[in-house]
């Protein structure tokens, strides 16, 4: 049940997109929402997904993995398509509102099976960093982010044996109308709280005595360096979107 | 009760990259109204075989015969309930699933908002606590208040309370000191003694097998490697020394001395009876 | 030999509960010790309070610093811990990320961690495993690296928390004959918590907690003669240990033998 929700899990494997510093991952991927949320017509949203595409196949990650991140979209695309149809909304913008969903969900997609969670705190404090000197505490959301991005695939095994063992005590999903799925939904969420806040609280010792310290500087050791490919990959995508603003704003 | 596996293989994530074969072609039958015990390492497939006991997974290939039921793929199982009643399956830290503020709440759940048909449910809930030797006045407590000992017996009176034929617990003694222990061991014992239940134990802790099991089944790597009484598999530690296992440190004993000094002062369960055969043969 | 660490006239309160009451401890310099109590006795509080992870107000030394807010960093720098699930200790997606996680936070460079990790993970045997997820690793793979991630930053003192009480038998002798030598050589100093009184054999010192209260402390040979007290605790003596106590009663050995060939080799001489 709670099986495909591939975000957050890093996939381990050599390819140009691995290689990234991941501040330039990072301005990419808003450059890249950015400019889906300009695009009006379907040529352009086809186009951006040209784009997606080859960096899904830069990035040399089983298209199947990507697959599974849309499956779980299923639901949300019907109600996008049941509210337009209600109001009476064209097909082309139904069309449009779909693919924006599931290209944006494929481009974040791209950006967490190939960055760590700990290089995404580091590219999301250099990003902000500039927010420091009007007092934003950079590095605390920094972390934030991160841990909830590494605990979600924790987590949902965590549910997946909970929900398991509460079948061998007669609470079972499966085979209960509505009342019965709401008490075992009830009956799999509040020890899955529990324990993920105990883990949490576990985590939070073991990196506080193994030194870790919020505000200072420490030694990134594998922080991916900015490489040409970086600069490359990003005035692409500033070019392209200077290039839509032009055609879809100014003009 | 009988549990028979026939040719089971089970591989995880089959048809995609991700796959693993986690047991291979297991044909082994349990023993009624006996405590069975599965002893392997981490990754051995203990868990997985007996999750198909109660059909939480269908074979891969080959088929699992529990009483009447057949867990077989492609075969779907009418009134899957009815197995999950006879036979109950207790995992490992069975108390991180508490959820209800209190003892009577925990172990009545499952019986009060599912579609189970069962009558008097207080009476299943103080005859379940008995099984676990705490008495009615636990009922009214918060579960989270109590000692872990005290907790895992509340976990498995939850699945008692539904009277199954056959008890499985993976890892029961895990994280308990010493007292927690012993009182633990006696309860299984006490199922098959006095309630007359199949019993079917995973562990890694040997000592605490040689304690309980009348028959033995050893995985390593998916495979069923050995089996038969407790005395006949730790009777060969040069064969588990290949598995990675130790004998129970009584039987180790025994072992030693037929090894290096040619004598064969026979197994015993309790180290008093070691005592005087030890004497025996040293006088 | 000096003290490693002095707990004086500890008090501590936690929930309204009392945990310790005028609680003291010495543990000496280059011991192996192990701190052996029923759950519920205060043994992982005890050890959050050496962390720091618990403040107190009481008199704590480690290594010839009063534990404060102030000290907390010299002091985490000497300590190095690995605790019971080991999966909430990894704080990386690598095993190397999560070894040079420590070595990060202290500043090394970049050069100097690379040649730390390749060190010890050569040392447990666990080069192999650098560039795979932790969570992917087998049980006893796991505590190897969670140890790695511990002695990697050359710790003073190496604190076992209840660490070896999930993993089996086997993976559990060859991680306390690793801790032996390194006890051995570089003479560290090992604190293993447990309630397993078996895992006491690995050791030399036992100190015995329950309800907040040291109640026995020694070498291993003579703490282990107390049967009466092991049995008002709930706790097993060690087969090796009941079967001398029981053997002596019977004058077929004179002391307490905790090696199994030595036991036999003494019997049938």
């Amino acid at each position: 049940m709670l099986n495909n929700i591939m975000i957050g899990k890093y996939y381990p494997i050599r390819s140009k997109i691995h290689f990234m510093h991941p501040l330039s991952k990072i301005i990419c991927t808003l450059l890249f929402i950015s400019m889906l949320f300009i695009c009006n017509s379907i040529e352009l949203n086809l186009f951006m997904c040209a784009l997606v595409l080859i960096m899904i196949l830069m990035s040399h990650i089983p298209v199947k993995i990507y697959f599974k991140a849309i499956k779980s979209l299923k639901f949300l695309l019907i109600f996008i398509v049941i509210i337009n149809y209600l109001s009476h909304a064209t097909l082309e913008i139904t069309i449009i509102m779909m693919l924006r969903l599931v290209l944006i969900v494929l481009y974040t997609t791209i950006l967490t099976l190939t960055t760590p969670p700990n290089e995404i705190t580091y590219g999301l404090e250099q990003f902000l960093s500039p927010l420091k000197l009007i007092g934003v505490k950079v590095n605390r959301i920094a972390l934030s982010i991160s841990l909830a991005l590494k605990f979600i695939p924790t987590v949902i095994d965590q549910g997946n044996k909970i929900l398991k063992s509460q079948a061998s005590r007669g609470i079972d999903y499966d085979n209960s109308n509505f009342a019965g799925k709401f008490m075992a939904i009830k009956a799999m969420l509040f020890p899955m709280f529990a324990l993920t806040l105990k883990r949490a609280n576990q985590l939070a010792d073991v990196m506080e005595v193994r030194l870790y310290n919020i505000s200072e500087k420490r030694t990134n050791f594998r922080i991916n360096k900015w490489k040409f490919f970086d600069t490359y990959l990003t005035l692409i995508h500033l070019a392209l979107f200077v290039a839509i603003i032009v055609k879809e704003v100014v003009v | 009760m009988e549990i028979k596996f026939e040719n089971v293989s089970y591989i995880y994530n089959n048809h995609t990259p991700l796959s693993k074969q986690a047991l291979k072609n297991i044909n082994i039958e349990f023993k009624k109204d006996k405590i069975n015990g599965i002893l392997g390492g981490s990754g051995s497939g203990k868990s997985t075989l007996v999750q198909l006991i109660n059909a939480l997974l269908v074979p891969t290939y080959g088929k699992v015969r529990i009483n009447r039921f057949i867990n077989q793929s492609g075969k779907k199982i009418k009134d899957i309930n009815k197995l999950r009643f006879d036979v109950g399956l207790i995992f490992q830290f069975p108390e991180e699933q508490f959820f209800n503020n209190t003892v009577k709440k925990e172990i009545i759940f499952g019986m009060k908002y599912f579609k189970y048909k069962t009558k008097n449910i207080d009476k299943r809930c103080s005859d379940a606590l008995k099984m676990v030797e705490l008495d009615d006045s636990y009922l009214e407590r918060n579960p989270f208040s109590l000692s872990s000992g005290e907790q895992r017996k509340v976990a498995i009176a939850s699945i008692l309370a539904f009277n199954p034929k056959v008890v499985i617990l993976d890892e029961p003694t895990i994280g308990l000191d010493g007292s927690s222990k012993n009182n633990l061991i006696k309860l299984i014992k006490m199922l098959k003694n006095k309630y007359n239940k199949t019993i079917i134990v995973i562990s890694h802790d040997v000592d605490m097998l040689h304690k309980i099991s009348d028959h033995i089944f050893v995985l390593d790597k998916g495979e069923i490697v050995l089996e038969g009484t407790k005395y006949e598999v730790f009777s060969q530690p040069e064969v588990l020394d290949n598995y990675g296992i130790k004998c129970p440190k009584i039987m180790d004993f025994s072992n030693r001395v037929l090894s290096k000094k040619g004598i064969k002062i026979g197994y015993r369960d309790d180290i008093m009876d070691l005592i005087k055969d030890i004497y025996r043969y040293v006088k | 030999m000096d003290d490693i660490i002095i707990i004086k006239d500890l008090n501590f309160k936690y929930d309204n509960k009392l945990i310790f009451s005028r609680f003291d401890l010495e543990i000496k310099r280059g011991s192996f010790t192990t701190i052996v109590g029923p759950n519920g006795s205060g043994k992982s509080t005890l050890i959050k309070i050496i962390l720091g992870l618990l403040r107190v107000n009481s008199y704590v030394n480690i290594d010839q610093s009063l534990l404060c807010d102030d000290n907390l960093k010299t002091i985490r720098r000497k300590i190095g811990v690995v605790f019971e699930n080991p999966d909430n200790q990894f704080v990386a997606e690598t095993v190397m990320d999560d070894i040079a996680f420590s070595l990060e936070n202290m500043k090394y460079n970049k050069i100097e961690i690379r040649k730390k990790i390749e060190k010890f993970t050569r040392y447990l045997g666990i080069y192999d495993l650098l560039e795979r997820e932790p969570h992917s690793l087998s049980g006893g793979e796991k505590q190897l690296v969670a140890l790695a991630s511990a002695l990697v930053i050359e710790p003073k003192i190496l604190i076992l928390d209840e660490a070896l009480t999930m993993v089996d038998r086997e993976i559990k002798e060859k991680t306390y004959k690793i801790l032996q030598e390194l006890h051995k050589t570089e003479s560290l100093t090992i604190i293993n918590v447990t309630h397993d009184l078996e895992d006491s054999l690995y050791g030399d010192d036992i100190v015995v907690i329950d309800q907040g209260r040291v109640i026995l402390k020694g070498p291993k040979e003579l703490v282990l003669e107390e049967e009466k007290v092991f049995n008002n605790i709930g706790i097993d003596l060690p087969f090796m240990a009941s079967l001398s106590i029981k053997l002596r009663y019977y004058d077929l050995v004179d002391k307490i033998i905790l090696d199994m060939d030595e036991m036999v080799d003494i019997l049938w001489k």
